[in-house]
């Protein structure tokens, strides 16, 4: 009889405690366990593939996929990082997988030239519609460099932590620090540009 | 104006947790920071409210109930895998055994008790045969019978094994030397010259191997 291993889940017993999921491992409920995970990170997961991907049928691929392998690999999860972390390690790694076998991945994700131009902050207040902004942020996040995106993604879009992002990612949180530090400024100025398009049409 | 030293410096501050005093005193700095605030909040909306597709969970168990057929047909494979190598061994040992009652003829020189690789021999090497168990061997120094071994029969240099014959001879005089392996076990009795044998296992119809061994 397989014994699951129950997660430490130290990162996320701030948002969820995730004890359901850890008792239904313990009893070796892995139907339950996961009808569980998906309920709690199903739609968090579709999102971050959305991001990744920007391609809907992708995402919802994606999510799919990190619940199958979530399933087959539970036994071998062994609760050295937190529940999440693992989940969205998985995500991660299918949307890379999923760009690539669409052969989108050159054009979606390689970076813009680098500009001289520095963000223009003068306007003062600008009232910009939220939806607007998130659809433009979309597109101006698949035109960063794959490692900085995502960063960008795991700090601000997931709002993790640093060592939360740095759990997934597999890089140090102090390199992810960097990347989003240079990623931002461009990511400012995709945004400022297609604003002032919109602005001039 | 944009104020650089932010996005080039401040930023890097601010994702690294640090107080960025300049910026209290810089207005341009200042907007640029809420300029980034206003990123930062716009990044987690994206997606927002997008759930996909309904019945997605459903999907999964779809997915992970097709798989385990899938798995068990992996295993039929495994196992038929398993029996076809084990089919071939069991033939290939058969086959191997059947090789062995009727051994390739082998023709070595041995030198200081080490057969060597080409059949360029010495006075005081030793010419080994090895032959299967239905074969004769007749040796010729010159054109003349130096040694004539019947199968399953020992005699001086003529040694029956498990599995045919092997004769040794030592090579002790320089000159052509011929080894004679014929097929048919007692088919002919030699003459005692190789060109006299030679015709009549021709005559005979009696296949036969012909080695030359030169020795200096």
């Amino acid at each position: 009889m397989v014994m699951w291993k129950i997660p430490g889940d130290t990162a996320e017993q701030t948002s969820h405690d995730n004890a359901d999921i850890r008792a239904a491992l313990r009893a070796n409920d892995v139907h339950r366990a996961l009808t569980l995970m998906m309920n709690r990170y199903g739609d968090e997961v579709y999102r971050f593939a959305y991001v990744m991907t920007r391609s809907y049928p992708l995402a919802e691929e994606v999510r799919q996929q990190v619940f199958v392998e979530v399933y087959r690999d539970l036994a071998s999860f062994e609760g050295r990082a937190s529940l999440s972390a693992w989940i969205f390690g998985i995500a991660r790694h299918r949307c890379l997988d999923a760009t690539k076998k669409h052969r989108r991945w050159v054009h979606r994700f390689k970076n813009d030239p680098p500009s001289d131009e520095e963000p223009d902050d003068r306007e003062p207040e600008r009232e910009i519609d939220r939806g607007k902004l998130a659809k433009i942020l979309a597109s101006c996040l698949a035109k960063l460099a794959p490692a900085a995106r995502d960063a960008v993604v795991l700090r601000y879009h997931r709002e993790l932590s640093y060592d939360e992002a740095s759990a997934i990612a597999g890089d140090n949180a102090g390199t992810l620090q960097q990347r989003v530090a240079r990623a931002l400024p461009a990511l400012r100025r995709c945004v400022d540009a297609r604003l002032h398009t919109r602005a001039r049409r | 104006m944009s104020c650089e030293r932010y996005w080039r410096e401040g930023i890097v501050l601010v994702e690294h947790g640090l107080d960025d005093p300049h910026r209290e005193g810089c207005e341009s700095c200042t907007r640029a920071h809420a300029s980034r605030q206003e990123l930062i909040e716009a990044l987690p909306t994206i997606g927002a409210g997008d759930t996909g597709d309904p019945h997605w969970q459903a999907k999964v168990w779809r997915r992970l109930r097709e798989q385990r057929p899938r798995g068990l047909r992996r295993w039929h494979w495994q196992l038929a895998s398993a029996l076809a190598a084990a089919c071939f061994l069991v033939l290939w040992i058969g086959r191997d055994r059947t090789q062995i009652a009727d051994v390739h003829p082998r023709i070595e020189i041995i030198k200081g008790g080490v057969a060597m690789r080409s059949l360029a021999a010495h006075v005081g090497d030793h010419l080994r045969v090895t032959v299967g168990e239905t074969s004769d061997v007749w040796i010729y120094r010159v054109d003349r019978l130096a040694l004539a071994c019947r199968a399953r029969t020992p005699s001086a240099g003529c040694a029956p094994s498990a599995h045919g014959m092997v004769v040794d001879w030592r090579l002790s005089v320089p000159g052509q030397h011929w080894v004679l392996v014929i097929e048919a076990a007692g088919a002919l009795r030699p003459r005692g010259n190789l060109d006299e044998d030679l015709g009549a296992l021709e005559s005979a119809d009696v296949s036969y191997e012909k080695h030359r061994v030169p020795v200096r």
